[in-house]
């Protein structure tokens, strides 16, 4: 498979005035990974950690100090006009659409943008507006949208000019249950049918566990894990709790930590006790990312 | 250029979907017609100057007025409002330029206004000065044409202004003496020629002037030569504007890229 995102020690220091006069902040220190064409990536880590920056150089945004990116082959910051063609991005608290105005008109907009033609951009937004359902919403003024109805419209704006690689910064932000599930689905599809890869910053987990195939995760600038979502949640577990109900009624919890084993721990717990009950349950995966987060370097 | 062309269309669908906001400039618009209007009439305008009759001046106000009422409410604070959040830098990754996009709204915006503020205006003014006429009413499309490079302008000059951001933290105060230039100097509220002569030259020469009274005055005292003049000089300060816009703009990007977004 061939590799959409290739980027080699990318590094961003910026210089940030202050009283006592100017400090250097590096905010990215030697990044590199590669992407494969078609997959989903959470790029994840604590606030400050130099995701956004990292999407900036990303993007061409920003000029990097240090290091190198391909982005399906181009040099962001050299072939910067032909890049932005073939991306798209959605920032999730940064509108797109106008305000005023049924979200079609901001389609045909961003169609014109990005000089597609009248024909095909008709097909192309017909085609995304069946696909996320927006018929009955395109011709509402976007203000009168929820903010779930929003997000998928700002997914589609950014969608028309079929980008290859889309960078997706916090897409399911303020939303209820049910319109994070859709998004999630609308861009598993996305994935799937059309190839699409998918870099996005999410603090939520769902998203990482439902969309992403792989987690990228990076704190103080460096990229401390780089693994499969699976194999997270199973080789960075904190901890597990045993949790046991007696025949007499009486209940017991423990908390392990990962590096114990359960059989012994069961084992030792029972003696020879009559069980009714036992279970042995994973944290959620926000107590691993937690957990990672405190650690400096993971892998 | 389509793409420029279509901002412009978006942005007038944009101000028929404000309806409310463009009927509040109506209403002051016939306040200040209504109000300058009576003023003349009682100072009597040939006290003054004699080139400028009652109606002419009333018309030559109406096109300045149009000028102010017609353009985007708050542009250069939504500006700011992006260089000092950092959204500006995510303008950056559309193939369109930042500086045109705000122009084109801008001017897309005047397309709609204009011809309301206009019509209404002149039926009032038609109304108050018993249907009498200013002596170039004939000249009234060609000055039409050239409002369209004053909002233009206008715009740059705004679009500086919410760029200042960047240095000034708060840009009202450049605000406040552009807005109060393109009064004094522009002539929005008297023709210039009620100044003292080194005050008319001056005036005349700054980009304020090119703007307002320029185009504005072409109403009571229009030749084909006076239009060129006002044609070439909006041709100049246009240019020079864009330059500098332009050039903030790219400090602007340095900037994002050596203190971050």
């Amino acid at each position: 498979m061939s590799q959409d995102i290739i980027v080699d020690n990318l590094s961003k220091t910026f210089f940030v005035k202050d009283q006592t006069g100017t400090k250097e902040v590096n905010a990215v220190k030697s990044v590199s990974f590669q992407i494969e064409t078609g997959t989903c990536v959470a790029f994840i880590g604590p606030n400050g950690a130099g995701k956004s920056t990292t999407i900036k150089m990303l993007t061409s945004i920003l000029f990097p100090s240090g290091g190198s990116a391909q982005i399906l082959g181009l040099n962001p910051w050299k072939e910067r006009r032909q890049l932005m063609y073939r991306i798209g991005a959605v920032f999730g608290q940064r509108s797109q659409l106008w305000y005023h105005l049924p979200a079609r008109c901001s389609f045909d907009l961003i169609a014109s943008i990005y000089d597609i033609p009248d024909k095909e951009a008709r097909i192309r937004t017909t085609d995304l507006i069946h696909r996320f359902d927006l018929k009955k919403l395109i011709d509402k003024p976007v203000r009168s949208l929820s903010l779930g109805e929003r997000m998928r419209c700002e997914i589609v704006a950014s969608l028309i000019h079929e980008p290859k690689v889309l960078f997706l910064d916090e897409p399911t932000i303020g939303l209820d249950v049910e319109a994070k599930g859709l998004i999630r689905e609308l861009l598993s599809d996305q994935v799937r049918q059309n190839g699409t890869t998918i870099l996005m910053t999410s603090h939520d987990t769902g998203d990482i566990e439902h969309l992403c195939q792989r987690v990228l995760m990076i704190n103080h600038g460096r990229v401390i894990l780089d693994t499969t979502v699976t194999e997270m949640k199973q080789k960075y577990l904190p901890h597990q709790e045993i949790s046991i109900i007696y025949d007499d009624g009486s209940e017991q919890i423990i908390r392990i930590s990962s590096d114990q084993s359960v059989n012994k721990t069961i084992r030792t717990l029972i003696g020879n006790k009559n069980i009714r009950n036992l279970t042995v349950a994973n944290p959620p995966l926000e107590d691993i990312i937690r957990s990672l987060y405190k650690k400096d370097k993971v892998v | 250029m389509k793409k420029y062309i279509r901002i412009m269309l978006t942005a007038a669908s944009d101000q028929i979907f404000r309806i409310k906001s463009l009927l509040a400039r109506l209403f002051l618009l016939i306040i200040m017609l209504f109000v300058f209007n009576l003023f003349w009439n009682i100072i009597g305008s040939e006290k003054i100057d004699s080139n400028i009759s009652a109606v002419n001046f009333i018309w030559y106000l109406l096109l300045g007025a149009v000028l102010q009422f017609g353009r985007p409410e708050g542009l250069h604070r939504q500006i700011e409002g992006e260089v000092r959040s950092g959204d500006i830098a995510y303008r950056m990754m559309r193939p369109v330029s930042f500086i045109g996009y705000k122009c084109c709204e801008s001017l897309g915006t005047f397309c709609v206004r204009l011809p309301i503020l206009l019509f209404v205006g002149a039926a009032l003014i038609t109304f108050l000065t018993d249907g009498a006429l200013p002596d170039q009413i004939q000249a009234l499309p060609i000055i039409i044409v050239l409002l369209f490079g004053s909002m233009f302008l206008l715009s740059l000059g705004t679009v500086f202004v919410g760029l200042s951001a960047l240095y000034l933290q708060d840009s009202l105060p450049l605000f406040w003496l552009v807005q109060k230039g393109e009064y004094i100097l522009g002539g929005l509220f008297f023709p210039l020629t009620f100044y003292p002569d080194e005050l008319f030259r001056f005036a005349l020469a700054t980009p304020f002037g090119s703007a307002g009274y320029n185009v504005t005055s072409l109403i009571y005292r229009y030749t084909p030569e006076q239009a060129i003049t006002a044609t070439l000089s909006l041709g100049f300060w246009i240019s020079i504007m864009l330059g500098i816009d332009y050039l903030l703009f790219f400090i602007l990007k340095r900037k994002v890229s050596v203190n971050g977004g």
